[in-house]
């Protein structure tokens, strides 16, 4: 084995700090020692060993900063339909895909766009099957180490993307201090070049955008952040960096609530320049960002609106930015007026598939969305509605699963 | 257990999440596993033909005997039971106000809620204070214009249930989530004030209150660590 195999593997199977940090020593990876990480074979140690890497960077996520809560939607009962969903159809899934294009050539072939195919898509391609797995094991339903050859393509289809679109050797934004610069130099480039300097009405011109538009993806991502993603900070070697911020698929799409969403826009990319020495920045893997001790949009200097469609980015200048506002705010009131009415089995079915559906970017990728079942399977509806209608029950088999537990990983060893 | 606890694993057999009801609902659950294991026979006679033998209502009197006699009390859900039993129930606003700090009087002012500062802004704002938990009631601000300094008191933490009227708010109290959940970062995207994580005592719709709005925001070590300082909102004693 290779020098940087080695000292990749043992990092992976080094412990993490209490919240899930491990020390990183290995510097940005070259092209070439990436491709080398991509084209290893899992094995049973391996997959073994990235299943806890994955679980204790983890946990502490779920633990520290975030809440499931959420009036309009059932949020762990379609957490709970969505991931259980991933578990029973990700294998057969993942491997339709890749037989038509391997992970890595489907992450390289759209790195170069912002978000084209979101990091946290791939993220959640990983993550959200590993989680599944974990609730049928709290549930009594799996037992950790059932069905290791279904988990290794799931799991090695988001490694290798992982690898393949992050192209520095990391797995995790905690992995590479809580960053993922993962844009080609040429658009970092074009971003800083083509940002303007605010003034006082066009910074409060502008948040009133960058809100609106956040408000109206949690929305239309029926409360969660699919549809928004941070990515940076990019050095600009000047004492200032930039953070690149998505807004992606937010108008008419394969989500039948979609239908009420006409906008401007489906893409917004937005570059956002901040003084280095003013702020420590956070992203999460999750993309998005905390700063301290100043807030982000505080100390923006410059910033660029694109609007993308495809692979093209068209500047927006500020004198639209308010009427853009206003449209995304009208569409944002028909859809809340939607998702209120609409009962609560559908709620929990929509967004389940809202979740479930973040492999329809790369099926598309590869050539093969018609090829595949999108539908919710019967073997996860056998626990609709009992136990993933029950609000309580969810709370409990979710948080039994991944964080009411003595070990350092949301997830368990398949050994 | 019988032969047929699979399907209690999936809903009975899952752990509650806070104290009272895992400690209550497990001595229920051992009640009735000693019990099936004594009488015998398969689970569906014992449900369907034998229950009050598994679980009679003098068990459950025994159950709850034991659980108070450990000093504990329960949460009650009607004003009824506390007004009929008051040794078995305690409010939950009790509870709450064991937090350091709140309740303190000082100035002429009470301290009626703590909690964790999403953004530290250049002065604290006043308003009158609305609590908002329905979609039903955000559609009529929607309707009607959500009134001039409003200070919403929301148990929502996630980004959607009032995203359309957030931009009309003076500020936001959370009573629950952390200062990374969704509404924590939509209202930090809009610049509006907003105290996640609160806990609150004596705070009514239509009270005028100040947000300390000025107070530090929680660094990630100190969040973790439970060290935070904590904002305050008063209101006139």
């Amino acid at each position: 084995m290779s020098a940087i195999r080695d000292q990749w593997w043992d990092y992976i199977r080094s412990e993490g700090d209490e919240l899930g940090y491990k020390k990183w020593t290995l510097g940005r990876l070259t092209d070439d020692q990436v491709q080398e990480l991509v084209s290893e074979e899992l094995d049973d140690q391996r997959l073994n060993d990235l299943i806890l890497h994955m679980g204790v960077g983890f946990k502490p996520e779920l633990t520290r900063r975030s809440s499931f809560t959420s009036e309009l939607f059932p949020m762990t009962p379609y957490i709970c339909v969505s991931l259980v969903e991933d578990y029973h159809t990700y294998t057969d899934r993942v491997r339709v895909i890749e037989a038509a294009k391997p992970a890595e050539q489907i992450a390289r072939d759209n790195r170069a766009v912002p978000a084209k195919l979101s990091p946290l898509w791939t993220w959640m391609a990983g993550f959200h099957y590993l989680c599944g797995r974990e609730c049928l094991i709290h549930m009594g339903e799996l037992k950790p180490d059932e069905n290791v050859d279904g988990i290794r393509p799931v799991v090695d289809f988001w490694r290798r993307m992982t690898l393949a679109q992050r192209n520095d050797g990391a797995l995790n934004n905690k992995d590479a201090n809580d960053a993922n610069p993962y844009l080609p130099e040429a658009l970092v480039r074009k971003y800083t070049a083509e940002s303007r300097p605010f003034d006082d009405d066009a910074r409060s011109t502008f948040r009133r955008l960058n809100a609106t538009l956040a408000g109206y993806a949690f929305l239309y991502y029926t409360d969660s952040r699919v549809g928004i993603y941070d990515s940076g900070p990019y050095d600009l070697g000047d004492g200032r960096l930039l953070i690149i911020r998505d807004y992606l698929q937010l108008g008419r799409s394969a989500f039948p609530w979609s239908e009420h969403c006409e906008v401007p826009y489906d893409n917004l990319s937005i570059g956002l320049v901040v003084p280095a020495d003013r702020l420590k920045i956070e992203i999460n893997d999750w993309g998005t960002s905390f700063t301290e001790p100043e807030e982000l949009l505080e100390v923006v200097t410059d910033v660029a609106v694109y609007a993308r469609q495809g692979d093209d980015l068209a500047p927006i200048p500020d004198t639209e930015w308010g009427d853009l506002t206003k449209a995304y705010s009208k569409t944002h009131l028909k859809l809340y007026q939607h998702f209120a009415k609409m009962a609560r089995r559908d709620k929990i079915m929509s967004a389940a598939e809202m979740y479930c559906w973040g492999l329809i970017p790369f099926a598309r990728d590869a050539g093969v969305f018609d090829r595949i079942d999108w539908e919710i399977s019967k073997e996860t509806l056998q626990y609709y509605p009992d136990p993933f209608d029950d609000d309580a029950a969810t709370g409990g088999i979710f948080a039994g699963a991944l964080i009411m537990h003595d070990r350092p990983s949301a997830f368990s060893p398949i050994r | 257990m019988p032969e047929t606890s699979a399907p209690l694993g999936v809903k009975w057999g899952t752990e509650e999440l806070t104290e009272v009801p895992r400690a209550f609902h497990t001595a229920v659950r051992e009640h009735v596993a000693r019990r099936a294991a004594e009488l015998g026979g398969d689970w569906k006679s014992l449900v369907f033909d034998r229950q009050f033998d598994l679980l009679s209502a003098d068990d459950v009197l025994a159950i709850e005997r034991e659980f108070l006699a450990t000093g504990r009390k329960f949460q009650f859900s009607a004003e009824i039971s506390i007004r009929e039993e008051p040794d078995k129930y305690v409010r939950a606003e009790a509870a709450v106000t064991e937090q350091e700090g709140l309740g303190e009087v000082a100035d002429g002012r009470v301290v009626v809620a703590l909690g964790d500062n999403v953004a530290r802004h250049q002065a604290n704002v006043s308003g009158t204070i609305a609590f908002v938990s329905s979609p039903e009631q955000v559609i009529d601000f929607l309707t009607e214009g959500v009134p001039e300094g409003t200070v919403a008191v929301i148990d929502d933490s996630g980004g959607t249930l009032t995203a359309p009227i957030l931009d009309g708010f003076r500020a936001v109290i959370c009573l629950g989530g952390t200062v990374r959940s969704h509404l924590g970062i939509l209202t930090r995207e809009y610049g509006i004030p907003c105290l996640m994580n609160a806990a609150i005592a004596g705070l009514h719709d239509g009270d005028e209150v100040e947000i300390e709005a000025t107070a530090a925001v929680p660094t990630a070590d100190e969040y973790s660590a439970g060290s935070a300082v904590r904002a305050r909102v008063w209101k006139k004693a």
